[in-house]
């Protein structure tokens, strides 16, 4: 067993490796700089790049999480018997800060198996699947999805009528899951089927499907942003081996809240959006250009929304701190969310005024029509990984102790 | 050693020990029988929290004789005192203890950190901006006079010493006006926060003592300015902490048409956004006294976006606390309304929304 490398021998270690493999980021304290006109103006809410270029994208992700395996910061924080470093968190937050500084492909694409699947696996997966799933996710080997709603239920999840079926060693799943982001690209698949008349929250199992078994048929759903990042998933009589199932019969219920949980931990907290969505400094960039730095209105409203995009920023650091001293978030995470989701409406607001008829049709002109993405992709925000709705009716009942609607 | 976003044991303890006190001494009976009284606020609970617990020393370095902590430790302290409302004078003191220790005037500090000395600032004019106009400073053989009045002044009739601002042939200066100086008098100002005394305070000639440089206001200002938002922040959120708790509470027992009003998801969700913005008033008010205490970059920018966001969230969740609770939300004998009348109050002390919303734009590049 080799001794653990001080978190300054870890950094100075990972930052050479980077070195030696990723261009240097435009970048001097790791965090990009904006220059009006330069570099591309891409804005995007859903990774939903076109289908030609989306192949190269997920390769580069692939051969990225394969060199970081490789090297041992694939899975920083992971237990080492499952092919984790098995370090402290400290030691994943340090990597990723030096890795900020140069320009990597990132996780995009993995982001739902590695925030949410993969961890589901590690809690409740069975010795077999933790060794089978955990180092291939993690490797970028296999790329996973969240296969929960379905045409007829959303926020109810509890009421989804895909069925698996006991057969022998195996179980017969058919049925049809909406929404799905990611499915078109995905290896295998977290779905919550029913499989027994017992009452609600106890009729539901979790199993592990391979995306590419036979009857597994996958329809990109063009979003409202004209992209395709979800899907219609059909599933007609998919055989799943009894060793894939998630946790015991009947405890679906109880995984698919684990996975929602990753999930809001993920999405509050995310830095995401590609090239600055949240960045002040492009903001900015974009009040100049327009000509509007003098006026006093425009300034304040620009104060307004940068004032509520640090506050977000700040409370998901003490959000952060507070996991660290051990008191991680419970069911309030989702507030962070629900913040998020206000910080896109501001945006899309102040740079529509900003922007006036050239958020509405393309003028041709660098970084102005761009966030038009913005405007078109924040409503979805709202919806995906339960509504605002949901968020408040769980922090209502599990945090504030309020009793169930009646 | 560096302030953290979790406080430390240390600074949980203190404003343990502060609850203590003012659940003991200061409970809202105490506080609204403090309305009625001359000075504003009881004696008892301002010997404990200033004698014995040493709050008045707080920012104090140890050899003027104070405790030596800093902006963190303030947090947890002003988010304490918001929380139940407290009457007296800290605000007051600890702010003009800011102003002597920035221009270098020890001297007078150690009988302002024993307690012993009520200080407080009064720098605004009648519509609370912060300038000299209105209190001319005239010198004549080393000795100055100040003449005029300030406004809106925190604790003015129960101060001791007053740093005012006013107005040199140089530029605006803060000066020091000692417990009965000639000239010296103040009146109260009938006010909206009945938990947070204002006055008037003027000056007839009155003999003063010039802190730093004629002109040099500014800088001293600007480390003033910072700390009253720091401590509205923490108030803030201490407050929005104690409406959370009061109306859920008042969710779950309250019945109409037969059900608990909390099962009402418009009740729940309202009781859902009073938290979270007890919840971000709270980090923002710390991120930004961490941010003080380490001198982050971001410091000034963090406390003008704490002010902000902790005092519009106090602001509007006050009222929508008065809504939760129905008509004993305004009722008198319910202690809601005192809340919102802070939080109308406090937040016109630092300038206000809009200028901090442009005071984040300069800082924030634009
Ligand atoms: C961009 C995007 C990505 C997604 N990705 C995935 C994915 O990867 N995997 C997956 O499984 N799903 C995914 N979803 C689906 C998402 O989880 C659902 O859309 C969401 O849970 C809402 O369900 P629904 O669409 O059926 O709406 P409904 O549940 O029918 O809700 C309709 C409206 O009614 C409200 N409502 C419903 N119930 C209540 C209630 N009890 N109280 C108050 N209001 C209520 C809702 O808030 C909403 O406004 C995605 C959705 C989007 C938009």
């Amino acid at each position: 067993m080799s001794e653990r490398p001080s978190l300054e021998e870890f950094t100075a270690a990972a930052r050479a490796w980077l070195a030696e493999r990723y261009p240097v980021a435009a970048a001097d304290t790791g965090k990009r700089r904006f220059v009006w006109g330069e570099g591309s103006d891409e804005i995007r809410v859903f990774a939903e790049p076109d289908p030609s270029s989306e192949a190269d994208a997920v390769d580069a992700i692939r051969a990225w999480r394969a060199g970081l395996w490789e090297a041992g910061y694939g899975w920083i924080t992971g237990p080492t018997e499952y092919g984790g470093a098995g370090l402290p968190a400290a030691y994943q937050r340090a990597f990723e800060q030096v890795s900020r500084q140069f320009d990597v492909p990132g996780d995009a694409s993995l982001t739902i198996g590695l925030g949410m699947i993969a961890p589901t696996i590690l809690q409740h997966g069975t010795e077999e699947q933790k060794q089978r799933y955990l180092p291939a996710l993690y490797r970028g080997e296999k790329i996973a999805c969240q296969l929960f709603s379905e045409p007829g239920a959303g926020s109810d999840l509890a009421s989804i009528s895909t069925r698996a079926v006991r057969d022998g060693d195996v179980w017969r799943i058919s049925g049809q899951k909406v929404w799905t982001s990611g499915a078109h690209l995905s290896d295998i698949g977290e779905i919550i089927c029913r499989t027994s008349p017992e009452p609600r929250h106890k009729n539901l199992t979790a199993f592990l499907v391979d995306m590419h078994a036979p009857g597994v048929t996958v329809r990109p759903l063009r979003q409202m942003t004209g992209g395709a990042a979800f899907n219609e998933v059909f599933l007609d009589d998919v055989v799943v081996p009894d060793t894939d199932r998630l946790g015991e019969v009947g405890e679906g219920w109880t995984i698919a809240i684990t996975t929602l949980a990753n999930e809001r931990n993920s999405l509050g907290s995310s830095s995401f959006g590609g090239v600055g969505i949240l960045s002040t400094d492009r903001l900015a960039g974009l009040v100049r250009h327009q000509g509007l730095d003098d006026d006093p209105a425009v300034r304040q409203q620009f104060g307004e929304v940068v004032s509520h995009l640090r506050a977000a920023r700040y409370v998901n650091e003490v959000v952060g701190a507070q996991a660290r001293a051990g008191r991680p978030p419970g069911a309030e995470i989702g507030l962070s969310k629900i913040a998020l989701s206000d910080n896109l409406r501001r945006l899309g607001d102040f740079v529509s005024e900003l922007l006036g008829p050239e958020v509405a049709a393309d003028t041709g002109e660098w970084g102005t029509y761009a966030w038009s993405s913005l405007v078109l992709g924040a409503p979805g925000f709202r919806l995906g990984g339960g509504t605002d709705e949901i968020l408040k009716n769980t922090v209502a009942q599990r945090v504030l102790g309020l009793p169930r609607p009646s | 050693m560096t302030a953290e976003l979790v406080p430390s044991e240390d600074e949980r303890a203190l404003a343990e020990t502060v609850r203590d006190v003012l659940t003991d001494l200061s409970p809202i009976a105490q506080v609204r029988a403090d309305f009625d009284s001359e000075a504003g606020y009881a004696a008892t609970a301002w010997k404990a929290l200033a004698g014995d617990v040493g709050l008045c020393g707080l920012l104090v370095p140890e050899q003027h004789g104070g405790l030596g902590l800093s902006w963190s430790a303030a947090n947890v302290v002003h988010h304490e005192l918001g929380r139940a409302l407290y009457p007296g004078p800290f605000l007051a003191t600890s702010l003009a203890t800011t102003a002597l220790l920035a221009a270098g005037a020890e001297a007078a500090v150690p009988s302002v950190a024993a307690g012993e000395t009520v200080a407080t600032v009064a720098l605004a004019d009648r519509r609370g901006n912060w300038t000299g106009e209105g209190v001319t400073a005239t010198e004549s053989g080393g000795a100055w006079r100040l003449t005029g009045r300030r406004w809106h002044v925190i604790a003015g009739s129960a101060a001791d010493l007053v740093v005012v601002l006013a107005r040199t042939p140089a530029g605006d200066a803060l000066f020091v006006v000692e417990p009965g100086a000639a000239g010296r008098t103040s009146a109260p100002m009938t006010g909206m926060d009945l938990t947070r005394r204002l006055a008037t305070l003027d000056l007839a000639e009155t003999p003063a003592t010039l802190l730093g440089e004629p002109g040099g206001a500014a800088p001293l200002l600007a480390v003033v300015g910072r700390h009253l938002r720091l401590a509205l922040a923490a108030e803030a959120a201490g407050g929005l902490d104690w409406c959370a708790g009061t109306c859920v509470e008042y969710a779950k027992t309250r019945q109409q048409f037969g059900r608990i009003i909390g099962s009402y998801q418009a009740v729940a969700h309202a009781c859902v956004e009073l938290y979270g913005a007890a919840r971000s008033a709270h980090a923002a008010a710390r991120w930004a006294a961490v941010a003080a205490e380490n001198g982050a970059g971001e410091a000034d920018l963090a406390s003008h976006v704490a002010a902000l966001r902790a005092g519009e969230d106090y602001r509007v969740q006050t009222e929508a606390g008065v809504h939760l609770l129905g008509g004993i939300g305004f009722t008198w004998e319910h202690d809601m309304h005192l809340y919102y009348r802070r939080a109308r109050a406090a937040g016109t002390l630092v300038g206000g929304a809009a200028a901090h919303r442009l005071a984040v734009a300069d800082l924030a590049g634009l």
